[in-house]
């Protein structure tokens, strides 16, 4: 689908004396939100400017404040597509609307974000094969209208080859791993995701991790696909020395299930998809060293019951499941195995092998 | 076939090599402008020179130690002699080091990127390892003199005179000199001011005042002992090398004079790795979290910067500290550490002295991690979400905003009998904070991500419970009415249905605290994220509001947003009565007025709870205020239609 340029419209904006009141706290919270470490916190600060704004109707505060949620939400491994794609949707509608006037939405910034919020959408298997075909039309044609280049295009294009294309054709994770980090374009890696903070040393290219200017300094305990590869090398680490260091799995594994059960439900999807079989087989080597060691609260839904010892083997045997129906999903909408069959193999690798899909 | 056509690789012209073409003054361009900070960096050049050719001469001459060195810098200056010519002033550097033969001359000082400092003893030993360090001296000087006699048995002195147009002359002199160096600068006509006998002596005592040795300092020919002014000091972690209180006096002393700051506390800390060794003063204002550090690094004990950065972890940020380190690299300019493995590791066990110490505070010395605790509190939440050791003795103490104000953990537990219960965003906590306090319920403001992690991870080392809560939450707790309540609402419920079904809320009525608030507008963090899509779907293309209605439809169903009328407070219950007017009493007309009324609750409790009004929200509100305005001047006011809206305390 070709991109459609609409007419300016929408009712003319009359002040209202909340407006001031809006823009009084914008003026103060944009500054401490700049300031912020990029994290779960700035994102949810940056969702709370993005109301204010709206309160206030005030074009310049309203692209400002998504900007920022754009930026809070793709910058530290958040990745968080329900949060980017609403935002995104927004800006290149006010953008549509009228180019010339668009409140500092400008094509760059397009440019920059519609691959990451397209990324996001092929995360959630809620939405059409389609929709994602007609998005990436779309965006080709943008492309070519701002006069950028085909390097626009590339990344995106892999990844969605990648999802959503034949299975006997598609390239193995490693030849596209190693594609990708021999690309020219400086925000695949970014586009990768999951696998960008393998690549981080790996590719040789100028600052990949300033967005725009600035070096981010993210908190890893916000990455929810950086909680699971270590989900899966303290897995691997407590088998290689025997379940019986109970102490060391009692210690290692509860810090990081509790990240993976406060960020996992905050997750895209598809990060979800790397998170639960990670989680089920720590949980299934706690269940195997002593659960009454651990103190970790389950949260409900995963063998929690009052203030009894969590049941770890229905917690995994939950996780596991869970990860059995994403993955189902994401087949269905993908119109091929690769989810189920990437799913089989982490299981059977996830103690011998770190892999990010 | 010829034979000549046969490899490409030996084919066409004839090839010739050819050297690169230095032009220094385009290097010195490059150096003043883009290496180093600026011209203060001449004094730390020759100091490092002098340095180096001590190290060296300890590896060659095994009678010499590096204590037996000596740096003499001397200001000579400006004169005019007989025959009027004007002599600009300039500065010598002398040292007793190993000093240069000829051959070594001409290899060394005349070839850029040469280093001396290569070769008999290992790289590390020394400072400067990029033989460029002279050429900073026509950053404020036209020509340098160098006149060095060698330690090598029979060696003869040279003098080597360099000019900035790139070219030397070297001779060799008839003079019995002692084996070292001397560098003189003559000063350039627009460089003078790098030249002032004070700017000279401050900048060599920063950069040189803690090295092994004797540096001086020397200005005109009186003075005692010629007029050398010894610049050495010896360093703070020398002179209060334990966590004693008279050491830390001390300390705190020696801080408040070399930095012109008074700190709140300060102890030593180390590192083998890097082998670093310093003090770390505990800064006395709250700062915030940055990367950016101001800690001064001395390496092989001569100054590097006064804000080098990367040497602490993270959640360090709230010292200042004063280091010397043996082990660690600096990078081209020398103004910075080199960001390797070695920094790595130095960081981390510079991290667990700093822990270490703040353990040893937790178990011996409560007040003093108070009052840290009291200024810092931030970092020392990051440092309690990292450590389980350090969050199990410390937590307690750590100060958190509450909907009871500033309380100190110890304190929320009581109150809260170790149910600690937390907002996880500055708008859920400003919306439930009424609420909340009203009901004596203690919240903590866990807008940080460090707070809410730590409180997550508080049941793993106390004996406590932990839960988000959001108003929703809250008002699902409210008290429900009693039969014969519920019944003298429900007409007011349906108008009040009616009312907010166009605006998504439903309406509820319960008994909650405060009694004087009369309605509470609650809304999951759920709801909250589906009504911000709603507002992007209305504005976004349809192929985008397409994508984002198949998200919306995959998520799943949450309750909507309530209003929850408060059956404690008098209007309500007025409301209700009014509500209740039968038709043939005019109870139509007063069922609008109730109408209007629950629409101004409903916008006065979105701003209570301060949220943001949309378009719609404020005409409703002008709409409603008009109406019961008309209402009110028609006499048909809420509760004084037929006086069924009696006020009563009793429900």
């Amino acid at each position: 689908m070709a991109a459609a340029w609409a007419e300016p419209t929408g009712p003319a904006k009359r002040a209202t004396m909340g407006d001031a009141v809006a823009r009084e706290r914008l003026r103060r919270l944009f500054p401490e939100l700049e300031a912020r470490p990029h994290d779960l916190g700035r994102m949810l600060g940056w969702a709370e400017a993005v109301r204010l704004a709206d309160a206030g109707d005030a074009r310049d505060d309203q692209v400002r404040a998504r900007i920022g949620l754009l930026d809070a939400a793709t910058g530290a491994g958040l990745n968080r597509a329900d949060r980017v794609l609403p935002a995104f949707a927004w800006l290149l509608a006010e953008y549509d609307r009228d180019p010339a006037r668009a409140g500092g939405v400008s094509a760059a910034t397009l440019v920059r974000f519609y691959p990451l919020a397209l990324w996001g959408a092929m995360m959630d298997p809620a939405v059409f094969r389609g929709r994602l075909i007609d998005l990436t039309n779309d965006f080709a044609a943008r492309v070519k209208l701002w006069g950028r280049g085909d390097d626009d295009l590339t990344g995106i294009r892999l990844l969605l080859v990648h999802h959503l294309g034949r299975e006997s054709r598609l390239p193995t994770a490693d030849r596209l791993v190693h594609r990708l980090a021999t690309a020219a374009d400086r925000r695949i890696p970014q586009l990768a995701g999951p696998w960008a903070f393998r690549l981080a040393k790996a590719v040789p290219v100028p600052k990949l991790w300033e967005i725009p200017d600035r070096p981010l300094r993210a908190s890893a305990y916000e990455m929810p696909h950086d909680v699971a590869a270590r989900l899966r090398r303290a897995v691997r680490e407590a088998c290689s020395r025997g379940v019986g260091r109970k102490r060391d799995v009692a210690n290692t594994l509860p810090p990081l299930l509790r990240r993976a059960f406060r960020l996992g439900p905050h997750a895209p999807v598809g990060i979800r998809l790397e998170l639960w079989p990670a989680a089920a087989a720590a949980c299934e080597v706690l269940e195997a060293a002593d659960p009454r060691a651990v103190r970790l609260r389950l949260p409900p839904g995963l063998g929690a019951q009052g203030d009894q010892p969590a049941d770890f083997s229905v917690a995994a045997a939950a996780l596991s499941a869970e990860a059995d129906r994403l993955a189902a999903a994401f087949d269905r909408r993908n119109g091929n195995g690769l989810a189920s069959a990437r799913l089989r193999r982490d299981r059977a690798f996830v103690l011998g092998r770190d892999y990010h899909w | 076939m010829s034979d000549t056509a046969a490899d490409p690789a030996t084919a066409g012209p004839a090839s010739s090599d050819h050297r690169f073409q230095v032009d220094l003054r385009g290097v010195i361009e490059l150096l003043s402008e883009h290496l180093y900070s600026g011209p203060r960096v001449v004094v730390r050049e020759l100091l490092q020179n002098g340095v180096d050719a001590l190290t060296a001469r300890t590896a060659k001459d095994e009678d010499f130690k590096l204590s037996d060195g000596r740096v003499t810098l001397e200001l000579l200056p400006a004169r005019t002699t007989e025959d009027g010519t004007n002599h600009p002033p300039t500065l010598s550097v002398r040292d007793n080091g190993v000093g240069l033969t000829e051959p070594e001359v001409h290899e060394f000082l005349a070839k850029i990127g040469r280093s001396a400092k290569r070769g008999d003893i290992q790289e590390d030993t020394f400072i400067g390892r990029f033989g460029i360090g002279l050429l900073a001296g026509f950053l404020v000087a036209e020509e340098i003199v160098a006149i060095t006699r060698s330690v090598e048995p029979d060696a003869r002195p040279v003098e080597w005179r360099g000019r900035a147009d790139g070219t030397y002359t070297v001779r060799t002199l008839n003079a019995d000199l002692a084996p070292g160096t001397q560098v003189f600068l003559r000063a350039r006509e627009d460089r003078l001011e790098h030249f002032e006998p004070e700017t000279v002596r401050e900048r060599a005592a920063s950069y040189g005042s803690l090295l092994p040795f004797p540096v001086t300092f020397k200005h005109g020919r009186s003075g005692p002992d010629g007029g050398e002014e010894p610049l050495n000091e010896v360093p703070p972690w020398e002179q209060f090398p334990t966590d004693s209180p008279a050491d830390r006096e001390g300390l705190l002393e020696w801080a408040e004079a070399a930095l012109g700051k008074k700190f709140l506390d300060a102890f030593p800390v180390t590192s083998d790795a890097g082998k670093v060794r310093g003090v770390a003063l505990v800064r006395p204002e709250s700062t915030v979290r940055s990367r950016t550090g101001d800690h001064r690094v001395y390496l092989k004990r001569m100054l590097l910067s006064e804000k080098a950065d990367g040497l602490l972890p993270d959640w360090a940020f709230f010292v200042t500290c004063v280091l010397n380190a043996d082990g660690l690299h600096p990078t081209a300019s020398r103004e910075e550490l080199r960001d390797d493995a070695e920094l790595a590791e130095a960081r981390d066990e510079l991290g667990m002295s700093l822990r270490r110490t703040l353990l040893r505070w937790a178990a011996k010395d409560r007040d003093r991690l108070h009052r840290l605790i009291d200024v810092h509190y931030r970092a020392v939440k990051r440092l309690a979400v990292e450590d389980e050791e350090f969050r199990k003795l410390a937590a307690d103490w750590l100060p958190f905003e509450t909907t009871a104000g500033r309380l100190r953990l110890e304190e929320i537990r009581k109150r809260s009998d170790d149910r600690l219960r937390f907002a996880s965003t500055m708008d859920q906590f400003r919306q439930l904070a009424p609420v909340a306090s009203a009901q004596g319920m203690v919240v903590v403001n866990a807008c940080y991500t460090d707070e809410q992690e730590l409180l997550e991870t508080l049941p793993d080392v106390l004996p406590v419970t932990t839960e988000k809560v959001t108003a929703a939450d809250l008002s699902e707790d409210f008290t429900e009415l009693e039969d014969d309540a519920w019944d003298a609402a429900s007409t007011l419920l349906n108008v009040a249905s009616d009312a907010l079904t166009p605006l998504d809320c439903t309406p509820d009525v319960r008994r909650f605290e405060p009694k004087t608030l009369p309605a509470l507008y609650a809304i999951g963090e759920e709801a909250s994220f589906l009504r911000d899509m709603e507002r992007s779907k209305e504005q976004a293309n349809e192929l985008w509001g397409g994508l984002l209605n198949e998200m919306q439809k995959a998520r799943p169903q949450v309750e909507g947003p309530r209003l929850c009328l408060n059956w404690s407070h008098p209007l309500i219950r007025n409301l209700a009565a009014t509500a209740a007017t039968p038709d043939d009493r005019g109870g139509a007309v007063a069922r609008g007025t109730v109408r209007t009324a629950v629409e101004l609750l409903y916008v006065q409790s979105l701003m209570l709870g301060h949220y943001p009004l949309g378009e719609a929200e404020f005409e409703l509100f002008g709409d409603s205020l008009l109406g019961l305005i008309a209402a009110a001047v028609d006499g048909r006011g809420v509760g004084r239609a037929d006086g069924a809206g009696k006020e009563s305390d009793d429900g």
